[in-house]
């Protein structure tokens, strides 16, 4: 099956006066796939994320996410290839406070044709796709007009980050403790939405938590501190 | 460019009050830079328009550019008098055309009176090439005939046939008058936009007249002749001003000059209106640069002002440039987005500042025409205040490199998670 991330012989550090934070042999993630990344602070999580989005290089191996050689193509590229391929959900604080729910939905789009004409496809009128996103993640759009989004509850915001992520169908979905800042019940409520949305479109999803009761429910688990042979304890 | 262009649009938009308040700053800079090279321009041209077509003006011995201000501009009070037999024999030179004697000393009501002959409603020019034009009436022919500048009669209400009194003395409030000796208005001039409008004119032999029963400043005790009385007599003034000299040939300027300088019966002056207006000007060139360099410090100043409030903002805005990056904004579009701001801060500036611009030209200009007599018509902008303008601009797109780079920077560093 084809892969949709693959990482051999990689070696990062911030700094070449700086120790390497992260040193991973090998590690794969193959298309559709759901994968659960367990990572406690200081395990390389931020670093991992940084090479897979392709805002950081490695000093050497070989870096491939959805066929691509990362390591070989230019800052510009990366940039490029980010904004069409890849969908982030962070763990706060995901939103541009000064545009409105549909304008950061459709954010990706303003940086990538690719997701502005797979948007496009599905639809026509782009806010309304957008708005219909957001309805199968159960929010009502037409319930906050004029609302800043920074007004939203963070349940409310992380779902919209989450419909951003998804919006254009980008072919890979990394989601880095999207839930941490939510209860119980708004967490299971939140995965169940993005499993669902990630199935039909057929995207992978890498999730990275440091909280391994969340796992239920993914196709694999891998906990970064065992593939990372630079890991530290914990708290660096 | 475009996502950019609305990104740096909605942001500013969010943060409306500070970009205001650093909008107006800069606006209030360039009305400040445009207001001063308008009035420094126009002032220089009204002044240059006020005195045209006379070869020399000659006065009593001081300094040439008083002279200028007295006679010309009524500004300032002659030092002393010329003698009237002086001015005959230059008057009588084969060499002079036409001459204009002028007699000064009295007020009406704040504005200056002028003694003169018909002379000057002939051959006085302004603006290069007009004559005095009468918007109502004819010359004084009477001794006791005023003829009004166009903002006398305006500001005062008068129309031809009204009586008037003239104050003795160049006070706001003259100390005494001459009410004794009405003066009735023959004539109103049409505007000038020049110090005419804000004369009264009268004949010398009026000036003359008023003064009979003067001496030293006041009125001789005891002895009061009447306004008939005073006609029979002989009104030839001893003494006047100043003269402005017309030649039969501008090459004979230099050597009338010399002669007149060199006048050996009294000490005299004479000057070529436009050397002195130059030597008012190099006079006045430092006071202008300093206020340019005044002004253009208060431009930086502003600047300096939109350059603190984007960077003040970078730190809490390092989420935003994370967000930006993760759904693929370049660093460049990092750099452009706040290049924007900067840009459209100081256009929003330059645009505030032309509107505040006019509106203080709207207040100042009647203000500067009724206290100097210097019109200046509100026109379009020049294409030097243009120039200044796309100064201000570029001069906000170099300041927003400062808080660009940083916020690159800072962005190239955090990458797409900003750690605490």
């Amino acid at each position: 099956m084809a892969l949709a991330v693959d990482l051999s012989g990689i070696a990062y550090r911030w700094h070449k006066t700086h120790p390497v934070v992260l040193n991973i042999e090998s590690f794969s993630v193959t298309t559709g796939e759901k994968l659960f990344v367990r990572g406690p602070s200081g395990s390389g999580k931020t670093t991992l994320l940084n090479l897979l989005g392709g805002v950081a290089i490695p000093e050497r191996g070989k870096l491939k996410v959805l066929e691509a050689r990362l390591d070989l193509m230019s800052a510009r590229s990366r940039d490029s290839f980010r904004a069409a391929c890849i969908g982030f959900v962070f763990q706060q604080f995901n939103l541009v406070p000064y545009l409105s729910i549909i304008d950061n939905v459709l954010l990706p789009c303003r940086f990538s044709p690719q997701r502005l004409s797979r948007a496009k496809d599905r639809g026509g009128d782009l806010a309304a796709e957008a708005r219909l996103l957001l309805e199968r993640m159960g929010l009502q759009v037409g319930d906050f007009t004029g609302r800043m989004v920074t007004d939203l509850s963070v349940g409310q915001q992380q779902r919209v980050a989450a419909a951003r992520a998804l919006f254009g169908s980008p072919d890979l979905i990394i989601a880095d403790e999207p839930t941490s800042s939510l209860d119980e019940n708004a967490r299971h409520a939140f995965l169940d939405l993005l499993f669902a949305e990630t199935v039909k479109a057929g995207q992978t999803l890498i999730f990275v938590s440091h909280d391994g009761r969340l796992a239920d429910g993914f196709d694999r688990v891998v906990d970064l501190p065992d593939i990372n042979r630079a890991a530290t304890s914990d708290e660096p | 460019m475009t996502p950019t262009f609305q990104l740096a649009l909605k942001s500013l938009i969010s943060r409306r009050l500070t970009v205001v308040l650093t909008v107006f700053a800069i606006a209030v800079s360039v009305s400040l830079l445009l207001g001063v090279e308008r009035i420094r321009t126009e002032v220089r041209a009204s002044f240059a328009n006020t005195v045209s077509g006379t070869d020399l003006i000659i006065g009593a011995r001081s300094g040439s550019v008083p002279l200028l201000l007295y006679t010309v501009f009524r500004i300032g009070s002659a030092t002393n008098n010329i003698s009237w037999s002086s001015y005959r024999e230059i008057a009588a030179d084969p060499n002079v055309a036409w001459t204009i004697p002028i007699s000064l000393g009295d007020s009406h009501r704040g504005f200056r009176v002028l003694g003169t002959s018909a002379a000057y409603f002939s051959h006085l020019r302004f603006a290069r090439t007009r004559q005095l034009e009468f918007d109502h009436g004819k010359p004084f022919e009477d001794v006791f005939d005023a003829v009004l500048g166009a903002n006398v009669a305006s500001k005062l209400g008068y129309t031809v046939g009204d009586r008037i009194v003239i104050d003795h003395g160049v006070g706001q409030i003259g100390f005494a008058s001459h009410k004794d000796k009405p003066f009735r208005v023959s004539g109103v001039l049409a505007r000038t936009g020049t110090p005419v409008d804000q004369t009264v004119h009268v004949s010398l032999a009026g000036i003359e007249a008023i003064h009979v029963d003067w001496r030293s400043g006041r009125p001789i005790p005891g002895l009061n002749i009447d306004a008939d009385s005073i006609r029979q007599m002989n009104l030839q003034p001893k003494a006047i001003t100043a003269f402005f000299v017309g030649l039969q040939s501008r090459f004979s300027t230099f050597d009338m000059q010399r002669r007149v300088n060199n006048f050996t019966k009294e000490p005299l002056l004479a000057i070529l209106p436009g050397v002195a207006l130059h030597e008012l000007w190099s006079l006045m060139g430092t006071a202008e640069s300093a206020l340019t360099v005044i002004t253009i410090f208060v431009v930086a100043a502003g600047m300096v002002g939109m350059i603190t409030m984007l960077i003040s903002t970078l730190n809490e805005r390092r989420r935003e440039m994370a967000i930006l990056r993760s759904v693929g904004a370049r660093p460049y579009h990092i750099f452009l987005l706040l290049i924007l701001e900067a840009v459209f801060v100081s256009a929003m500036g330059a645009v505030l500042g032309v509107a505040i611009f006019f509106a203080c030209m709207l207040v100042v200009l009647p203000v500067i025409e009724a206290r100097y007599g210097l019109f200046i018509a509100i026109n379009a902008l020049s294409i030097n205040e243009w120039i200044y303008l796309g100064s201000v601009v570029a001069a906000g797109i170099v300041a927003g490199i400062v808080p660009a780079i940083m916020a690159v920077r800072r962005s190239l560093a955090d990458g797409m998670l900003v750690r605490n």
